[in-house]
């Protein structure tokens, strides 16, 4: 009986994780997703270079805070890849080569996109 | 981490489902559960250790997920026996009153050859002999022989029970450590020891090995070069 309670007890902490992770999951996709498309409205708006860069930089320090934690629970060649995109994105401003940031930005959702429905328990994952 | 949870939960359903369609021939010792339990932690074990790629807890969660589920499914079909009978099967009787079942023979595919050499391995060479075989759900052959082909024991000759020579052989001294749990079971006690040492002109630290049984028969093995 006390085996079955302690393997229940780590039923439930296991689905909590699994839970709390895809829940961290999500939120720092939407807040990540937030400000690729706040600075994709910059890039269109014409705001100064200098501004861009400081929020792409931005972008990556965030990034790169959230990956400090997500390594723990998401297989890292994924979280590799968005890395690379959001370290290109500085430079890219940096040399106003602003149609390679655009589509970096859409590379980046794109990866964030995937990397949320890859973790999601739905049929095509599960299959 | 879902998908993983799940996946793992998946897997191992469909790897007791496997083995148990594949029959009792395929099992060893282990209960269908367990054998698929084994062969998947094996498994995942493995995949943390060799991709760095992958996180650490991506191997511990389905591990302590399978670890988890056998506990719960386990003490689950405690009070459901239908469950047991779904995840481990039920034993099956193959001889009854020396007469071989060959239909349910053929429903686990055993050969009367598996069958015979079962048996040989219980020291039965004539299936005559057998009153009741059934073989368990690890796969074991279970057998019964019949009364008269049994081992004559003391019960049998109406001899009374005597429980001093029920005892076995308790280890006294181990490479010349004396083992205080196995004088309590022997029913001895230090000076007992001391004194038999002294009768036999030796020493704790002498002594390889000894043993005793509670009627007091003991053996003493001194160590190499000491005697």
């Amino acid at each position: 009986m006390k085996r079955l309670i302690i393997a229940i007890i780590l039923m439930t902490v296991l689905v909590t994780v699994c839970g709390v992770s895809t829940w961290n999951l999500y939120l720092q996709k939407e807040q990540l997703a937030a400000q690729v498309e706040e600075l994709r409205i910059l890039v269109l708006e014409n705001v100064p270079r200098m501004e861009l860069k400081a929020k792409a930089e931005e972008l990556l320090a965030e990034w790169k805070q959230e990956e400090k934690i997500m390594v723990i629970y998401v297989r890292h060649d994924s979280l590799d890849s968005i890395t690379r995109v959001a370290a290109s994105l500085p430079a890219l401003i940096h040399y106003e080569d602003y149609a390679s940031f655009l589509s970096q930005l859409d590379v980046m959702s794109a990866c964030l996109e995937d990397l949320w429905k890859s973790n999601l328990p739905n049929y095509r994952n599960l299959l | 981490m879902f998908v993983a949870f799940f996946r793992t939960l998946i897997l191992y359903l469909t790897i007791v489902f496997g083995i148990r369609l594949m029959g009792k021939r395929q099992l060893g010792e282990l209960q269908p559960s367990d054998l698929v339990i084994t062969i998947i932690i094996s498994n995942i074990a493995t995949l943390p250790i060799e991709e760095i790629d992958v996180p650490l807890f991506m191997g511990l969660l389905p591990i302590l997920t399978l670890v988890v589920f056998e506990v719960i499914v386990s003490s689950v079909s405690l009070r459901f026996p239908k469950l047991r009978q779904l995840f481990s099967g039920s034993p099956v009787v193959v001889i009854r009153d020396g007469v071989i079942d060959q239909k349910k023979l053929r429903e686990l595919r055993f050969s009367v050859n598996d069958l015979l050499e079962e048996l040989r391995s219980s020291q039965i060479f004539d299936v005559s002999q057998v009153d009741f075989a059934l073989v368990e759900t690890t796969g074991k052959l279970s057998v019964y022989q019949k009364y008269q082909s049994q081992s004559l024991t003391p019960q049998m000759m109406g001899l009374p029970d005597q429980p001093a020579q029920n005892s076995p052989p308790y280890i006294l001294i181990c490479d010349g450590e004396i083992y205080k749990s196995g004088l309590e079971l022997a029913g001895k006690n230090m000076n007992w020891l001391k004194r038999t040492l002294e009768e036999n002109k030796t020493s704790v630290q002498a002594v390889y090995l000894m043993t005793a049984e509670k009627s007091g028969k003991y053996l003493i093995v001194p160590k190499e070069g000491d005697a």
